[in-house]
């Protein structure tokens, strides 16, 4: 898998209107979308979708695959993701260590997964399934979680114990990275340092919060991306040159205010090229 | 490096599912936030999807009985890996459960407000546009929804029970999705149209088979059946 080239962010239904394709209309280098969003889309959508499709790549970003699930991802979805897949000519497809369905009911949310050996196992065996389904090579993202589950392996080992087994890439969401080191009380930096950097293959910045009730920082990916993931971004990318994309979900401003966080990015990006 | 350490991973995982989905008790406040968020989404989906179900539900008082239908519809019920279905599954799930069952009209309030979803989110049918002949054969468009309603669900009328057939398309001048009223004759030739014949068999077949004369009821249905062909509610 080639490295991904340029910034990147996430495509919206809300930007939709926006996006203009003539010189001076602003376009990321290339648009992360999310398949389960766009695989079925709303009719009034199609033809802006398949006219961004020209004119800019995609990468896609996975939400229910659910590879830390008791069972495989299904081959009806499977086939509608790998139709999909080619039909936007995308190389670059990534899910999230962690699994959103049991007996294949969806929570439709990111659980955590118990950081073991067996769960490495299971893991590995629903990446390489969805691999060899897709053609394809699978990058998996490091996840938010606010529970812990039983465990007996640290997340770092897990992870990078995961991307050996499996052979996977690592979709390196820094701003997960800073949730979860202060609601689990780590350091942010020596996390980084610690994961497998040569397996990135791109990097997810996003907005949290600070809920007063749980007291917890909240990767809610609705709020403008903190001053401390950006910090970890540029410690990130002095350690190595990848690609950045910004991740907004909920929300979400129109597309001239994620035009500024962009740019704010594309300056911390192309530094670290003059830096190298 | 990695220690030996002797557990259910899928002990584990079902315990978190079964607390989170309401089945078991919340143990740590840390299980809560899942069951919070995950609540949350349900919640905010089925209701943007049923606006006029919520309505009633508010109304009606009957937040903690919706509640409670959603924690029991997570725990078996929502299977799809797309969020947009969630709705119809919801739907399917309260018709056989124990839930609302004093709101006599609600599968078919739910259906008809799932319908109009469901229209915007079909691929476009690649049509061949020519000129209509009977000789053709022609399918239902997967942009309509042909429907048997005991209630007047377009008008929002659920004081009287009574048969309407409602057909649900996509205009593509309007862009909107329209409801159009049929007699029960247009409704069952449409729900028993069969693609592998064309047109005029189909009507032959068909008013053979309820007894009804060719020559008196072709040109009404021509004129009528032209007309769902020009909206695309027919298509080749």
């Amino acid at each position: 898998m080639k490295h991904i080239k340029g910034c990147g962010l996430g495509l919206r239904a809300e930007f939709l209107d926006d996006i203009h394709f003539d010189t001076k209309s602003f376009s990321p280098d290339w648009w992360e979308v999310t398949p389960e969003n766009w695989i079925h889309m709303p009719i009034w959508y199609r033809e802006k979708f398949e006219q961004i499709a020209q004119n800019t790549p995609f990468v896609a970003h996975g939400v229910s695959l659910s590879l830390g699930s008791n069972r495989k991802p299904k081959k009806r979805y499977l086939q509608e993701l790998k139709t999909f897949l080619d039909t936007y000519n995308i190389t670059y497809y990534s899910e999230h260590i962690s699994y959103s369905s049991y007996d294949n009911v969806q929570a439709h949310e990111l659980l955590p997964v118990p950081l073991t050996p067996k769960m490495i196992e299971q893991m590995s065996d629903n990446i390489k399934y969805v691999e060899d389904f897709l053609g394809r090579g699978l990058s998996i993202e490091n996840a938010t979680y606010y529970h812990t589950e039983p465990s007996s392996l640290s997340e770092s080992d897990f992870i990078n114990e995961l991307l050996y087994k499996s052979g996977a890439k690592l979709l390196l969401d820094v701003n997960n990275v800073y949730v979860n080191s202060i609601n689990h009380s780590y350091n942010a930096k020596k996390f980084i340092k610690s994961l497998d950097l040569d397996k990135v293959s791109y990097i997810h910045v996003a907005g949290h919060y600070f809920d007063k009730e749980v007291q917890m920082l909240i990767d809610s990916h609705g709020t403008k991306v903190n001053y401390d993931t950006w910090e970890l971004l540029r410690y990130t990318l002095d350690k190595i040159d990848i690609s950045p994309m910004i991740e907004r979900d909920n929300n979400i401003p129109p597309l001239a205010i994620m035009q500024k966080e962009y740019k704010k990015m594309t300056k911390i990006y192309d530094k670290r090229i003059s830096n190298g | 490096m990695i220690k030996e350490f002797p557990m259910d991973e899928k002990k584990i995982q079902k315990n978190f599912i079964q607390q989170i989905n309401g089945k078991k008790k919340v143990q740590k406040k840390s299980i809560g936030v899942y069951k919070y968020l995950v609540h949350h989404s349900f919640f905010e989906v089925l209701t943007n999807a049923y606006p006029e179900f919520y309505t009633i539900i508010k109304n009606q008082n009957l937040e903690k009985e919706f509640d409670r239908s959603i924690f029991k519809f997570m725990q078996k019920n929502a299977v799809s890996p797309y969020i947009w279905q969630m709705p119809n599954e919801y739907r399917k799930f309260l018709k056989k459960s124990k839930y609302f069952k004093k709101i006599s009209y609600l599968n078919d309030l739910l259906h008809f407000e799932y319908s109009e979803l469901f229209i915007f989110m079909q691929k476009p049918p690649m049509a061949k546009s020519f000129k209509f002949k009977v000789s053709k054969k022609f399918i239902l468009s997967p942009h309509c929804t042909l429907h048997k309603y005991n209630y007047d669900v377009v008008n929002k009328n659920f004081t009287h029970k009574e048969d309407y057939f409602i057909l649900g398309y996509f205009d593509n001048h309007t862009q909107q999705v329209v409801y159009r009223p049929l007699n029960n004759l247009l409704f069952s030739f449409l729900k028993t149209l069969n693609s592998t014949l064309n047109l005029n068999k189909n009507l032959r077949l068909f008013l053979n088979k309820n007894e009804l004369s060719f020559e008196l009821y072709e040109k009404e249905f021509k004129i009528v059946l032209e007309e769902l062909y020009i909206q695309k509610v027919l298509i080749v």
